[in-house]
């Protein structure tokens, strides 16, 4: 047997590793680039922080295998959120028992140690902007956090089942007691 | 001025589209241009990009600064990606299988096969966990050995048509405990098994799906991991059962729903009742008359003349109506969550947010068809939409503040007027819940598609129609009574109301009509209480809103009239 089948083989596998690795660090990239929102989504669907970190990895787990195994994502970010949201409320639905995560951030903002750089006034701004967040309906709020994370209507839509007209919907009312709320 | 010409500045919803770049190519440079001419327009724009900014801004300094950050340090990913890499890669695989064809000694043999079956029940159970596209026939084939490995104990299951309901032991084929009409109607279920070849004996098992599916020539297999059960749907046209789908629980791949669905239209859906208890056949006897409870009994569903195409028939306006009818009973057609729409072969009922015991309501109400899909993204949290709290009046401009405090002083106080506004503002998030509801209906049902309803389904349709209308009316005479004390005191348009004159044709045009005039109100006073911004001079508000309500009472009038 001469040698040359068995470079070819070999090359494949080179190019195989290579093709391997190009994904793995697409992959990786995004990983890095929104882990940290895909955590605070999860925590804001209420799940405890070692649950919400641990499903936010696995969703880009999830995101590899999707995507080695030939499946064609037009948009990842949109993707990863959608797979977050379903995950984040399994478990949520797994731990019912349990109190949904509460961040609290009321009382942190309101807490005299919050930051001093920021002025009376503007944490007086910063409070209510909250509390009028926290007054939105639940699908409100996630219309509008969904949109902060950059997601298009029809990829919010995707998300959490409803119509891209329906977001659009969702979020003139959210915008709109927003905008009612802190003037 | 806004009130008069409604029409030709774009509303908020569109310049929110249009700057998110969600409009239509057209529509946006008419946006686009309208804005170039029009500095109230630009001037809300800006407002609401005021908003963005600081929805953005409170990305930024609350929730990424004083949300917890995760407790442990990231994974290395590169790492968990060549995990994976050496699960989907069978080289290790292959070189097991390498040694095995090799002349080793018997020892070295034994372990490979070891390993051998190791990897192949890993990779088993990774397939499982990870991904839901099992193979059917695989998943089949375990489900098979695990209901032949568990002790078998009696059970029973509920089978329900189109029209009834019956309760039989699991295995067993036998009539004797049903009244006649009972007995007739499994007769005629009996022969519809066997002439699509499925086992009538036991229905509710993987093996009978198995013997059934194994038999066809062609099929199309899906499978689909849900919470807590994996579903095999095949599809066929070489059987008299068109399509089949089986759910197994996942814990112990056991049977436990089954939808199925013939040629000649007809659909069964078989449940597994109860627990591993076994029952007694007197319980079985009593129960052997049960119906739908009165509030959930369906109409026979009109046949709708479809042809049955190679993939299977498209799901009838019929089906979809039935669905929504079953929403509409349990309130389930009102506000956020659940949505239905028809597509191919499947009215598909999606929803989030929804409590599980409200899922269940849903489901038992419309599950019952093999064309309907459910798809609900759980969340405990949520029992119903949460409502927004009341909201606080706080004036936009400074004219609405001035008539803001005028309210106030005639109501006796800021306190008082943040309670009217309160009230208002639920009452006419309920009405738009209506009008929305109403919306939807004229838009799923056009005049064309209403006319290949069979009566009794235009009648239910009629029937949904006039109860949001009755509902929308409530809300409306709410509303105006409670703004009455405001606006009798205020000068003003006495509110007469524009007799429309026109007589509409149908009902789907008066809805069109209705829904302008209810979100005009809605508009108006989100505007009177400060929750939007308007062009409107203050003290034109009150009168418009005078005018609003008597031209929602007018198009409530004409709709109902279109209704009979």
């Amino acid at each position: 047997m001469s040698s040359y089948p068995l470079g070819e083989e070999l090359a494949g596998v080179v190019q195989k590793r290579r093709a391997a690795m190009t994904l793995q660090d697409q992959v990786a990239q995004l990983f890095e680039e929104a882990r940290d929102d895909v955590f605070r989504y999860l925590l804001n669907l209420g799940l405890y922080p070692p649950q919400a970190q641990e499903a936010a990895q696995e969703v880009f787990l999830r995101l590899y295998t999707a995507l080695k195994k030939g499946e064609e994502i037009q948009n990842p970010r949109g993707w990863i959120f959608r797979v977050a949201h379903n995950l984040g409320l399994r478990i949520r639905a797994r731990e019912s028992s349990q109190a949904p995560f509460d961040p609290d951030l009321e009382s942190r903002l309101a807490g005299p140690a919050m930051d001093p750089e920021q002025n009376l006034l503007e944490r007086e701004q910063t409070l209510r902007f909250h509390q009028a967040v926290q007054r939105l309906s639940e699908q409100q709020r996630r219309c509008l956090m969904l949109r902060l994370e950059g997601l298009r209507y029809p990829e919010i839509g995707s998300v959490l089942g409803i119509s891209a007209s329906a977001v659009g919907e969702f979020l003139r009312r959210a915008i709109s007691r927003l905008k009612k709320d802190e003037l | 001025m806004k009130g008069s010409s409604l029409t030709l500045h774009p509303e908020e919803e569109q310049l929110l589209r249009y700057i998110d770049g969600e409009l239509p190519t057209r529509a946006s440079s008419e946006v686009r241009s309208h804005l170039e001419s029009c500095w109230q327009c630009r001037a809300a724009l800006e407002e609401l990009q005021n908003v963005v900014s600081q929805c953005v801004h409170y990305r930024k300094s609350v929730l990424q600064r004083h949300l917890p950050t995760p407790p442990a340090p990231w994974v290395d990913i590169h790492r968990q990606f060549d995990e994976i890499d050496a699960s989907v890669e069978p080289v290790l695989f292959n070189r097991i299988l390498r040694l095995l064809k090799s002349p080793f000694d018997t020892a070295t043999k034994k372990w490979a096969v070891a390993a051998a079956a190791l990897l192949v029940l890993l990779g088993i159970f990774y397939r499982y966990r990870q991904t839901p596209s099992v193979h059917a026939s695989e998943l089949l084939r375990q489900a098979v050995v695990s209901a032949n490995t568990h002790p078998k104990r009696p059970r029973r299951i509920q089978i329900r048509t189109r029209d009834r309901r019956l309760i039989r032991p699991a295995v067993g084929s036998q009539k004797a405990a049903f009244g006649a009409a009972d007995a007739t109607a499994l007769n005629s279920l009996q022969a519809m098994f066997e002439r699509a070849n499925y086992s009538w004996n036991d229905p509710l098992s993987a093996q009978s799906f198995q013997a059934w599916r194994n038999q066809l020539t062609d099929k199309r297999d899906e499978v689909s991991e849900e919470q807590q059960d994996y579903r095999i749907e095949t599809r066929t046209d070489s059987s008299d059962l068109r399509h089949a789908t089986l759910t197994l629980r996942t814990a112990d791949l056991r049977p436990v729903e089954e939808h199925l669905e013939f040629s000649n239209q007809e659909w069964v859906e078989i449940t597994e009742v109860g627990d591993d208890s076994a029952p007694s056949l007197s319980a079985i006897a009593a129960e052997k008359n049960e119906r739908p409870p009165a509030g959930k009994v369906k109409p026979p569903v009109a046949e709708v003349p479809q042809a049955v195409t190679a993939r299977g028939r498209p799901a009838s306006v019929a089906e979809e109506l039935q669905v929504l009818a079953a929403l509409h009973d349990m309130g389930a057609d009102l506000g956020d969550p659940v949505e239905v729409s028809r597509s191919g072969s499947e009215v598909l009922v999606s929803g989030v947010g929804i409590a599980p015991a409200r899922q269940e309501e849903i489901k038992n109400a419309i599950g019952s068809n093999a064309h309907v899909v459910v798809h609900f993204s759980d969340s405990p949290a949520a029992a119903a939409p949460a409502q927004p709290a009341a909201p606080n009046p706080t004036p936009t401009g400074g004219d609405v503040r001035q008539l803001q405090s005028r309210l106030a002083e005639q109501l006796g106080g800021r306190a008082n007027l943040d309670q009217l506004a309160a009230q208002v503002l639920d009452s006419s998030e309920s009405l738009m819940a209506r009008a929305y509801a109403l919306r939807r209906l004229a838009e799923q049902f056009p005049l064309a598609v209403e006319r290949e309803l069979s009566v009794s389904d235009r009648q239910l349709l009629q029937r949904m129609r006039g109860e949001h209308l009755a509902a929308l009316r409530q809300q409306a005479t709410g509303i105006a009574r409670d703004l009455q004390p405001v606006l009798a005191s205020i000068n003003g348009d006495a509110g007469t109301a524009p007799d429309t004159g026109i007589p509409l044709e149908s009902w789907q045009l008066a809805t069109e009509n209705l829904f302008q005039s209810a979100r005009r109100l809605d508009k108006l006073l989100g505007v009177m209480f400060g929750a939007a911004p308007s062009e409107i001079p203050p003290w034109q508000i009150s009168a418009q809103l005078k005018t609003s309500l008597a031209q929602l009472r007018a198009a409530s009038d004409s709709y109902e009239r279109s209704n009979k």
